[in-house]
């Protein structure tokens, strides 16, 4: 079963700022969490939707479930933000980066990318883009940008 | 057999670093080159201007409605150098393997081609890649949102 995160939108939202929180689900693991959804302008100039969670220790919270409970069951690679694990028989990529990138002006987020076996141009396999998530008021560095 | 052909083009992490402090690249290092905030930090700190390019329909690729491949990486990062210049390549499957590529412009298709084989996987695709080319005095990496920044080596001089 694949990594997916269901969106309910039902009674229980929760306002927080100016987002309005809904219980998401992180499917295969049957965990739930409030998160946010709103569009935003990223650094390319692109209207995009991104997804937010409350605080650091929820964003941290999806990292550790997305890795079966604890990222500590991936590999680290020394230097680097992100973990590469198998969880239910499928190969992930997540991206821990509490401090966010300079290079795109994007606060704290969580990336969690799928191997895709046979896929590609050439069928080589590859990662999915995967989905971000960022916490919401944090969504950039620079305060001065933000939408 | 094909994997020791590729293995010509890896350079040890400790090979790397003495490559680039012998060339009074003393602010850069393997750990640097493979991690873009660091990469960043360092030359924003300096006062390094960093040029951006950004690949164009970059969210056709992100909706997988288009492919990225070897094309589109050669025209983004090499295009633009003499072919029979060589180039340094990090990539987070040479980072697990404690290396860096080194190869000839000329080279990239079979270079690329032997990446795929070896690591099972398309060479270009959603995931960290910094060149560095000494004869143009560039560094060359990639974000997440599909822009290219680039940086003049030289500014990492003391």
């Amino acid at each position: 079963m694949g990594f997916e995160i269901l969106l309910f939108a039902t009674p229980g939202f929760e306002e927080l700022g100016a987002l309005k929180f809904a219980t998401r689900e992180l499917k295969f693991l049957g965990e739930a969490l409030p998160i946010a959804e709103k569009t935003i302008i990223n650094a390319r100039g692109e209207s995009v939707v991104r997804t937010f969670v409350r605080n650091e220790d929820d964003l941290l919270k999806i990292a550790e479930d997305a890795a079966g409970g604890s990222l500590d069951n991936f590999i680290k690679e020394e230097g680097k933000n992100w973990w590469i694990g198998e969880v239910n028989g499928e190969k992930l990529k997540i991206e821990w980066e509490p401090g966010g990138h300079m290079s795109t002006n994007e606060g704290p987020h969580v990336r969690i990318q799928k191997w895709k076996e046979g896929a590609g141009k050439k069928g080589k396999g590859k990662w999915s883009n995967g989905e971000k998530i960022f916490i919401q008021g944090k969504e950039t560095l620079k305060t001065s940008k933000k939408k | 057999m094909m994997n020791t052909t590729f293995e010509k083009y890896m350079i040890p992490k400790e090979d790397l670093d003495s490559i680039l402090q012998s060339s009074n690249y003393y602010e850069i290092s393997y750990a640097t080159l493979s991690n873009e905030n660091l990469l960043y930090e360092i030359a924003t700190q300096k006062g390094i201007t960093i040029d951006k390019k950004m690949i164009q329909e970059w969210r056709l690729y992100e909706n997988e409605e288009k492919d990225l491949t070897q094309n589109v990486f050669f025209e983004f990062f090499l295009s633009d150098l003499p072919k029979n210049s060589s180039v340094l390549l990090f990539t987070d499957e040479g980072l697990l393997k404690k290396v860096a590529f080194q190869f000839e412009v000329n080279e990239f298709v079979s270079f690329s081609d032997m990446y795929e084989e070896y690591f099972g996987m398309e060479f270009f695709q959603f995931s960290y890649y910094c060149i560095l080319s000494f004869h143009k005095n560039i560094c060359r990496f990639i974000d997440e949102a599909g822009s290219i920044h680039e940086v003049e080596l030289s500014k990492f001089t003391r």
